[in-house]
């Protein structure tokens, strides 16, 4: 049962592996696209640390770190569950999936996987090497186990944000909007554009409750070694195991929504 | 009204590879592969005619009609229609056609018809009174009065193929290009279509028409054009489209006695339902039917027998399976010697 | 002239028709796009908040770059963006011959088809930011202004070239909504002082890339540091639009002679 469950998996993500192949000038585009915007925040954050030493507690080659490392770890765990799943819903195609005799989601997951193994060699290596020998960002973690913990289990949750957000699509058809909306606040408060540590104290507060965190900031702090944020510090140890505990509850939250979801599906037709 | 002449269309493709190595080596160097889509096609289509163009998926038949609607650039080779070579003159050439594609929409999902249509008057710069008359007497025609005022999403698949009608005909083409008209319709909605297509005609426009639905082409066409492999390979009437197939007759048969082997002359079997049921096919000049019944009757007794001309679709499918042949064939090349 | 203006209104006319038949996603998508578009000032807020600069720039001016680049976009997007979406889906659809079937110049049709009014929402997020900055500044003079306008039509110039290359692009390169995320990430550079970048970058983005013209040196022409000499920049934003008008016609060709 269990080996049989892992072999559709690596069907599926091997398919989609493939699928992807025949667009990989389309994925290439991360090897321009990720140098400018690191180029642009090297600039700011140069201009910026003009006459200062630290920022937020962030040192300047911290403050790149940051922002290099964010960046590689985008290109790991990048997803677009959310997308697909509201497009197969609004298409009315998700009901050959709930004919299958595995769960959707699964087969999203598995999807991801195999799309992310490609963009590991198309995007992940050669950005990575060219921030650190190029650019001389220190991409090499201070932990580098829990470094690499910490960015599965982003990896996680950002699956399961992204297809719960695609989930509402059983309930709201036409919310293209809506999910957009969830979406850029997600990557605001994940600390995709700015560390959190940025934020006034109160609304630090909030983040650290919130489950974006664990997408980008904490394993970005992780690999810097340290996490602090709401006047919380913790080991990267600590962190890594925060993180596990999100990762958990995330997926109920999942499994939870999914079985709503399915329970409409059948019982309302979307 | 239409004449074209040589017309060739030739492209290079890539080839991808399918296994990892071939996709990694594709990353560098892409191999390249001609194409040949359409090999020196002529043919004339004279004023009020309507035309079936007619060919297998990939044969050539949309590359032809890109290229006479001003869409696609050939090769090489002339063609002229409305006095016009469709793409050198693209604005003047498209002001004067129309085109329907039973797949591709020009309706806007979301509002209704009579907005989109607006849009278009204004597109082709239709005069007022113009737009107004022809509006009227189109949506008379077609019974959509009422229906062009509910949103385009609202529309049946019927309901929305009469208002691309409208669409393309706002503007008077003198020459509309019609692409799988009837694709998806129920038998009603198809004959609706069919009797506005030939009404129009009648009024002098010209129709050419690329579809699969073999009834389309025997209801409406006069003539047809057949192109395979990128060539033209029939070119006549209808009737000698049929008359490809000569005198020959489908016949099902049942008997009182088991048929076991049957030899006659111009007797073909084509299906053996079981030992007293059969389809026959019979070439009622090698042997004449009057025969043909009493021998079967004297032989096995006849218990019920239909006969029917052979369908259109045994001379496409004849038409479709022709091997490409080495060299180019003109205008109005025959099938005829190969096939009988 | 007269008949592609009417043409225009008729297209603007149904395109909002469109937009009203779905009217809570036309305000959820505006709210979406000011949302979005406040996400670089909400960063230098936090910046500026946390005691931090932009070295030679106050808070307001650098909001005042800001707001002229989020207001140009306003500007150009309903018009030229659009083009590049709707291309995206004709070529990948095989639907952008029905745009060739119609007796206009195709760069119009195909901007025709790609309007977008939701675009104009931008002009509120950007009109809000620029009502900000100059709150935070002594008010500029007439003369200001009029080199400001002037140097914003070669803003909306640049946004335009832009366009038709990123639209160009898709005739080939079918179906790669990435054109978007190259555009964000190029001109990205201007939405900051062109000070903080290197000398190198600073003649890259005025003269070969005109990105400083997006925002950048409009916005200078406001604080009073403009002259007629800024204006003649305008120039490099016009040949920009022309080599962007270029490029479109020719990747059109190789769209119509090659395919099948």
């Amino acid at each position: 049962m269990r080996s049989s469950v892992i072999r559709s998996m690596g069907a599926v993500g091997a398919a989609t592996y493939k699928e992807w192949a025949a667009y990989r000038s389309h994925m290439a585009v991360s090897l321009l696209v990720g140098p400018v915007y690191y180029l642009v925040q090297y600039f700011i954050w140069q201009a910026v640390y003009e006459g200062r030493d630290t920022l937020n507690g962030l040192t300047l080659d911290e403050m790149l770190a940051y922002f290099g490392i964010a960046a590689v770890i985008h290109y790991l765990i990048f997803d677009f569950a959310d997308w697909n799943l509201q497009m197969l819903v609004r298409t009315g195609k998700f009901v050959t999936f709930a004919m299958r005799p595995m769960p959707h989601w699964l087969f999203a997951l598995s999807q991801k996987l195999g799309h992310r193994t490609l963009g590991f060699w198309i995007e992940f290596v050669p950005i990575g090497l060219l921030f650190l020998f190029v650019f001389q960002v220190d991409l090499i973690p201070a932990h580098p186990w829990l470094a690499a913990a910490s960015i599965a289990l982003s990896f996680m949750m950002n699956f399961l944000v992204n297809y719960c957000v695609g989930l509402t699509a059983f309930w709201l058809v036409r919310a293209e909007g809506i999910r957009r909306v969830i979406l850029l606040l997600k990557d605001i408060t994940a600390g995709v554009f700015v560390p959190l540590s940025f934020f006034p104290e109160a609304m630090q507060k909030v983040l650290f409750f919130l489950p974006f965190q664990f997408i980008t900031y904490v394993p970005t702090r992780v690999m810097l070694g340290e996490y602090e944020l709401a006047g919380i510090t913790l080991s990267a140890g600590e962190a890594v195991l925060m993180q596990l505990g999100a990762v958990a509850s995330a997926w109920i939250v999942m499994l939870l929504v999914y079985r709503l979801a399915l329970k409409r599906f059948t019982g309302v037709g979307v | 009204m239409i004449e074209v002449c040589g017309l060739t269309k030739t492209y290079l493709t890539h080839e991808r590879g399918h296994t990892l190595k071939e996709m990694a080596v594709n990353v560098i160097k892409r191999p390249m592969k001609e194409v040949h889509a359409v090999k020196d096609i002529s043919f004339t289509v004279e004023t009020g005619g309507m035309v079936a163009f007619l060919g297998p998926n990939g044969a050539g038949k949309s590359t032809t009609l890109k290229m006479l609607t001003g869409v696609l650039h050939p090769t090489s080779g002339e063609a002229t229609a409305l006095g016009f070579t469709p793409w050198k003159n693209r604005r003047e050439y498209v002001r004067r056609i129309g085109a329907v594609f039973g797949q591709k929409s020009q309706l806007l999902w979301d509002i209704p018809p009579i907005d989109s249509f607006y849009m278009n008057k204004a597109i082709y710069g239709v005069p007022d009174r113009a737009y107004k008359e022809t509006l009227d007497h189109l949506t008379e025609l077609l019974g959509v009065t009422t229906l062009i005022r509910k949103p385009t999403r609202q529309l049946s698949l019927g309901e929305r193929m009469k208002c691309e009608f409208i669409m393309a005909m706002l503007h008077r083409p003198e020459l509309v290009f019609l692409d799988e008209p009837t694709i998806g319709l129920d038998v009603i909605a198809k004959e609706n279509i069919r009797d506005f297509i030939r009404s129009m005609n009648q009024q002098g426009v010209t129709f050419i028409l690329t579809t699969h639905d073999l009834d389309d082409v025997e209801l409406l066409a006069r003539r047809v054009i057949v192109i395979n492999h990128g060539e033209l390979v029939f070119d006549d009437s209808i009737s000698a489209l049929r008359g490809q197939l000569g005198m020959r007759k489908a016949v099902r048969l049942s008997t009182e006695q088991p048929v076991a082997e049957l030899h006659l002359p111009g007797v073909t079997l084509i299906k053996r339902h079981h030992d007293r049921e059969l389809e026959l096919e019979i070439d009622v000049e090698l042997f004449p039917l009057k025969s043909f019944i009493s021998h079967i009757n004297e032989q096995y007794g006849i218990l019920d027998m239909a006969m029917e001309p052979l369908p259109i679709e045994t001379v496409m499918k004849q038409l479709y399976a022709s091997e490409p042949r080495p060299g180019s064939f003109g205008a109005g090349s025959r099938i005829a010697a190969s096939y009988r | 002239m007269k008949g592609l203006l009417t043409c225009f209104i008729a297209v603007m006319k149904t395109k909002l028709a469109e937009q009203m038949a779905y009217r809570s996603h036309f305000f959820l998508s505006l709210a979406m796009l000011i949302a979005g578009d406040l996400v670089v000032p909400l960063i230098t807020l936090l910046v500026y908040r946390s005691g931090a600069s932009f070295p030679g720039w106050t808070l307001h001016e650098a909001m005042l770059i800001q707001a002229v680049f989020t207001l140009a976009k306003g500007i150009a997007f309903p018009f030229f963006f659009g083009m590049v979406g709707s291309t995206l889906v004709h070529v990948r659809e095989g639907t952008f011959d029905l745009l060739l079937l119609k007796p206009r110049p195709v760069l119009f049709m195909s901007m025709l088809s790609g309007f977008d009014p939701d675009d104009f929402g931008r002009v509120v997020s950007g009109g809000v930011l620029l009502a900000f900055a100059l709150s935070g500044l002594p008010s500029p003079a007439a003369l200001d202004w009029f080199i400001f306008l002037l140097l914003f039509a070669a803003s909306v110039a640049v946004l335009a070239s832009f366009s038709f290359i990123m639209a160009a692009l898709l005739f080939r390169w079918v179906g790669s909504s990435r054109v978007y995320d190259i555009f964000d990430a190029v001109t990205s550079f201007g939405m900051y002082p062109g000070t903080i970048f290197s000398k190198a970058f600073q003649q890259l983005f005025t003269y070969v890339l005109p990105i400083g013209m997006i925002a950048f040196v409009p916005a200078q022409a406001l604080l009073g540091q403009g002259e007629w000499g800024t204006a003649v920049m305008a120039l490099a934003a016009v040949v920009f639009l022309l080599l962007g008008t270029v490029f479109w016609h020719r990747m059109l060709r190789s769209y119509t002679s090659a395919g099948g």
